[in-house]
């Protein structure tokens, strides 16, 4: 007997969906009157065709709209092969989810390899699904729907990416939901009071390593099993039928019921043996999290809650007739339009979010070229961290007396679709901070930045790169070792290791040249940005006055310039022309010295040699434009935008019209 | 009994599946070639005085080579280890050995093998005392942090074996904008049924377990800076004295000090627990008083105290103090006690390290009430960030000078050239524990000395774990170590419970 069931269940496992099969009598009740059924070729043609449709999807809004994202969700991300790392994610119910999510999500250094990934785990889990929920091919549509919501998710973080604290978001669920799927194959041969023991006791054994989806993926297993007999019974049964022979329902309702309490009270239990959770947490274990200081986004779980409740679609699914009728066309075309739909209205396109985060990645490897490219592409107003980058850029390539203006210096607030608070600390001061040379403050937010949200490889490279700016050898080392533990952070490791063995050879480190130079000058005293990453820097900057660094120097100008402080400026001015003597002065510099020379003639420019058709006669035409348009009785804000084509590129364009900017 | 959190079922299947392979023991290579100096091993066991009680001193070799082999001989006992440049000790065969070596030494043999060839170093002992040492450490386990935290736990870390786990996480009860800072764990007489510690912010007050039993004050009140602050458990009565403070961060630009933690006021008080009474202790305008510890006998309070006068009416005091911050310089001070009477005596200075140019934090009694440990810097209350500051005590039964002021000396063995801070002895007065930052400048690392009969510091040793590469992979500091002779019983949950209840207000009397 037990070798029969055996078969069955072999037979039943290797292709229960995709067979064709006859109606049963009740849905034959209900078709149409030439009814189209389809043969298991059609069935797998029509199923393929629907994962066909999701996976463009999924490639479209990964690989071409989100690469950049999921690049830097890597190095927003950590792992580490010690297996201290291990015991750290066990922590937590879940622990081995986040451990093992960690490591994929590392493979988003090369995005083409952390893509490819994730969508075969999706093509995995739509094909499981199959087999897991009895679905027929042409019914496959349904297995769409929790797929379309794990990509929702990974596609429409926008800001909460800075702000995520699972280390496990970006293949966490996905892990999660097939977890789910193949319990749900590995019941299904057993019979209905077998299934209910073993979801509790999966559901058990599963929750340390796999948190909240353990008891998911137990509670499905129970409701599966009113739906899906064993093996045993679709011999007399159609797959979806109950078998006759079972238990009554009463008892089957109090068995589950009984069976899905356990299932409910194992986080409790577990508490026990937990401290870094709280009590309801022990509920909620690893799931993604969109709670930040004074902001939460309910709406940003939608797709999370959608993907728990999924294998009830699938269970409606299987229980559709195999007809190609008006129903099943308006299901598929309302599931598919759903599962198409979610991911595209929900991809987070936010042209700045995505320009920032390349601009992030350019500078950190000090491409500066590529930096002003993303400054200059954009197509609207930048956001200040943006232009923050952008300056560093010009900065560090030594173009920012002639071509700071030349591109937009307002500043739009970050986009954010819900109460999410975006502060730069958060998303780029370290790095700005670093290369300001004020070493000190990126140690310091990276730390910060470290305890709240943990410590992940950017925080870490940071950490390294202050260290040997810092001298602090010993702890360099300390950073080398933990990424040298990484899957793919060892080669960058690996180029500081013999810096930090051999101290002496810093000058051939040729890109800390500039944040050296910054350092070696930047005074010491005792202070703080008040999580104000902009306005520390400007006024730190445009207060301190410099005459031993050309670099320091030209920075304290540039900040004076954004300050649009007359009083600030000529010092620094006539402090940058004693140290170039003999260079040509940066237009920009001209400009503000014409502009507050004659706004306020307290200096003579007199017998300054200004360029005559660049600051001399455009001078005489900005003004006279805007006199113009002002007699015009246009707002100064409509003069702004009549003349930004012709002086938008100018100082004093910026120092007219450039207002209202937020620092954030 | 508690289970260990981090070895929950899964990482204890993992661990024993692990263990089941048994330690190997290979064979010493017959022919090497002698580098004719001792190896470098991490953490650094050479010559240094342990307990004989402590865990397997595991290591690692750092050395250039693959693989290394090191054997480890007391009296008849003798075993080799090798796993790669790692040395973990079985635990069984490390009972044998230090039972063998008590009162005497481990002698340690390293060699390693680089592309074939076999390297000897010169062998080193690990001495082993007489003495044991406090079964027990507590400590917080914190990231190096600024302003922000979000995960905080005190951990208890048996020292004879490798198991650690928390007392207490603030994971527990909240994060987020509700999260919950925990601080300053301490003991009555290194026992746990009478502990406390603070929670600030999200349910915050002072949890304090009396006799076993677990509950929440809130020590403000109106009279007083703030709620207590940092504390020391009365060792007879039911007191615990208190400082209160306005504590406030500011950070250098460029120092590697990178934070200085300033107090622009602190006071004295004690809490009376029975009475749920707080009074003054000390709190003059023109001092800065701190760092309450008591005398073994309970009969001297000694504290630190800064002289600090603010004299510009235009800037904020919080302004002032960053302005002047390298001049806060505190003395060591104590007050006579009477528990009967609950009065205090005036303050006397005991060692003027202002007058030097220095400033004194952290002060602890040694068990027989001779000896002062204390955290010695250039200037400030806050010598974890300080890299010159370093461990000091005074010998209470040495002569003062002709101002009635101790002499300090510095206890070398237990210092580096980055900061030590939190000195703490153990409850024999033989092991003397310190927060130090030695290993890479910016986490601390519990480091132990043996303190022997005639007063002489041995070199410190790193709490030894079981993974020796530990510290380097851990990115949490080992805060306010404590010696403890027993456990934590209240578990973690009744903790928890504890902390989600209100407070009850202390009265203040006058």
């Amino acid at each position: 007997m037990r070798k029969n069931t055996s078969k069955q269940i072999s037979l039943s496992m290797a292709k229960p969906s995709f067979v064709t099969q006859q109606p049963n009598a009740s849905s034959s009740k209900k078709a149409d009157k030439n009814p189209i059924v389809l043969g298991s070729k059609g069935n797998i043609l029509l199923s393929a065709i629907y994962l066909m449709v999701f996976v463009a999807v999924a490639a479209y809004l990964t690989f071409y709209k989100n690469v950049d994202t999921l690049y830097n969700a890597q190095d927003r991300g950590f792992f580490s092969s010690d297996f201290i790392w291990l015991k750290e994610c066990m922590r937590q119910p879940g622990g081995l989810l986040i451990y093992a999510s960690s490591y994929l999500t590392q493979y988003f250094y090369t995005p083409a390899v952390g893509i490819t990934m994730l969508i075969a785990l999706w093509v995995l889990s739509y094909v499981l699904s199959h087999f897991a929920f009895r679905l027929k091919g042409q019914n496959g549509f349904f297995a769409l729907i929790p797929l379309s919501c794990l990509l929702t998710m990974v596609v429409f973080t926008g800001y909460w990416f800075y702000y995520l604290k699972s280390m496990g978001y970006w293949f966490g669920p996905t892990l999660g939901y097939l977890l789910m799927v193949i319990t749900q194959l590995v019941a299904l041969p057993m019979n209905s009071t077998m299934r209910r023991i073993f979801a509790v006791v999966w559901a058990a054994a599963l929750y340390p390593a796999c948190g909240f989806y353990a008891l998911m993926a137990g509670v499905w297993t129970l409701v599966c099993a009113f739906f899906f007999a064993p093996a045993e019974a679709d011999k007399s049964h159609s797959s979806d039928a109950v078998a006759t022979s079972k238990p009554s329902r009463t008892s089957e309702l109090a068995t589950s019921a009984i069976a899905l309490l356990a299932i409910l009270v194992i986080p409790a239990i577990y508490y026990r043996f937990y401290t870094a959770i709280s009590y309801p947490m022990a509920w909620m274990a690893s799931i993604p999290m969109f709670t930040a200081d004074n902001a939460i986004s309910y709406h940003k779980y939608t797709p999370f809650i959608i993907m728990a409740l999924s294998p009830a679609f699938m269970i409606i699914g299987s229980r559709m007739s195999n007809t190609l009728n008006m129903k099943y066309f308006a299901s598929a075309g309302f599931v598919m339009a759903f599962a198409v739909a979610l991911p595209l209205m929900s991809n987070f396109d936010n042209y700045n979010f995505h320009a920032e985060l390349r601009m992030y990645n350019a500078a950190e490897q000090q491409q500066w070229d590529e930096v002003l490219t993303e400054a200059a592409n954009a197509p609207g107003k930048p956001t200040r961290q943006m232009v923050i980058l952008k300056n560093l850029a010009l900065l560090n390539n030594g173009t920012i007396g002639n071509q700071m203006f030349h591109y937009d210096n307002s500043g739009a607030d970050p986009y954010v679709d819900d109460s999410l608070k975006v502060h730069m600390v958060q998303t780029a001061a370290p790095l700005i901070y670093y290369n300001h040379g004020k070493v000190n403050f990126a140690l310091r937010w990276n730390i910060e930045n470290g305890v709240e949200y943990g410590f992940r490889f950017h925080d870490i490279r940071s950490l390294l790169r202050c260290s040997i700016i810092n001298g602090e050898w010993d702890s360099a080392r300390k950073y080398i070792a933990v990424l040298k533990t990484s899957t793919f952070q060892k080669e960058y490791a690996e180029r500081y290791e013999e810096l930090v063995n051999h101290p002496e050879k810093i000058d051939s480190y040729h890109e800390f040249d500039n944040v050296r130079e910054l350092y070696k000058h930047m005074g010491t005293t005792l202070d703080g940005d008040n999580g104000l990453c902009e306005m520390y820097l400007l006024n730190y900057f445009s207060n301190t006055h410099n005459k031993d660094s050309k670099l320091l120097q030209e920075l304290t100008l540039d900040y004076a310039l954004i300050q649009k402080d007359i009083q600030l400026f000529w010092p620094k001015f006539f402090l940058y022309a004693s140290m170039h003597q003999g260079d040509e002065m940066p237009i920009h510099y001209q400009e503000a010295a014409f502009l507050y020379g004659n706004l306020e003639h307290e200096v003579d420019i007199t017998s300054m040699p200004f360029d005559k058709q660049k600051i001399i006669e455009r001078y005489a035409s900005f003004n006279q434009m805007s006199q113009q348009l002002l007699a015009s009785k246009m707002t100064v804000e409509q003069v702004g935008e009549a003349m930004r084509s012709n002086f938008g590129d100018t100082f004093w364009w910026f120092y007219f019209f450039c207002r209202d900017v937020h620092s954030y | 009994m508690k289970i260990n959190s981090i070895f929950h079922p899964f990482a204890a299947a993992m661990l024993i599946t692990l263990a089941s392979c048994g330690t190997p023991h290979p064979d010493v290579p017959a022919n090497a070639s002698s580098a004719g100096r001792l190896p470098v091993i991490f953490p650094d066991y050479t010559e240094v005085t342990i307990p004989s009680n402590l865990c397997p001193v595991n290591f690692a070799v750092r050395e250039n080579g693959k693989n290394t082999v090191v054997r480890l001989s007391a009296g008849q006992c003798s075993f080799t280890y090798g796993d790669g440049m790692k040395i973990q000790i079985d635990e069984n065969e490390w009972q044998e050995l230090i039972a063998a070596a008590k009162g005497k030494s481990i002698k340690v043999e390293v060699y390693v093998e680089n592309d074939g060839k076999w390297t000897s170093y010169n062998p080193f002992n690990v001495n082993v005392a007489e003495e044991s040492i406090d079964e027990y450490i507590s400590y917080r386990a914190i990231q190096p942090s600024y302003v922000a935290y979000e995960e905080l736990s005190i951990n208890q870390r048996n020292v004879t074996t490798f198991d650690d786990e928390e007392i207490y996480n603030n994971m527990m009860v909240s994060t987020e904008k509700d999260g919950q800072c925990i601080n300053c764990h301490a003991y009555k007489n290194y026992k746990t049924d009478n502990m406390l510690f603070h929670m600030r912010q999200s349910y915050g007050g002072t949890v304090i377990v009396k006799d076993g039993k677990v509950s929440k004050v809130d020590l403000k009140t109106p009279e007083i800076i703030s709620a207590g602050v940092y504390p020391s458990w009365h060792p007879t009565a039911n007191f615990i004295a208190f400082s209160t403070n306005n504590t406030g961060q500011s950070f250098h630009t460029k120092s590697l000090n990178k934070i200085e933690v300033q107090d622009t006021n602190s006071d004295l008080i004690l809490y009376d627990i029975d009475k749920n009474e707080v009074s003054i202790i000390s709190n003059r305008d023109d001092e800065l008083e701190v760092f309450p510890t008591w005398s073994p006998d309970g009969r001297v309070l000694y504290f630190c105290s800064a002289h600090f006068e603010y004299q510009n009416d235009s800037l904020s005091q919080e302004a002032e103090m960053i302005q002047r911050f390298s001049e806060v310089k505190y003395n060591l001070c104590r007050k006579s006690f009477d528990p009967a009477t609950c009065k205090f005596g005036e303050t006397e200075i005991i060692y003027a390290a202002a007058d030097t140019g220095k400033t004194v934090t952290l002060p602890r009694l040694s068990p027989d009430g001779r000896y002062i440990a204390f955290a010695q810097g250039d200037f400030g209350c806050f010598m974890v960030w300080h890299p010159e500051a370093d461990i000091y005590a005074i010998d209470l039964q040495s002569e003062r000078d002709s101002e009635g002021h101790y002499l300090p000396f510095a206890l070398t063995n237990l210092n580096s050239d980055r900061s030590e801070s939190y000195p703490s002895w153990s409850s024999n007065g033989r092991w003397i524990m310190t927060a130090s930052r030695r290993d890479d400048g910016n986490y601390t690392r519990p480091y132990i000395s043996y303190f022997d009969k005639q007063g002489k510091v041995h070199k410190a040793f790193e709490l030894p774990q079981r993974d020796p590469n530990f510290y380097t992979f851990y990115l949490r500091s080992f805060n306010r170590p404590e010696f403890m002779v027993e456990p934590v019983k209240v578990s973690a949950q009744e903790f928890a419970a504890a902390a989600k209840k209100d407070a009850e207000h202390a009265k203040f009397k006058k």
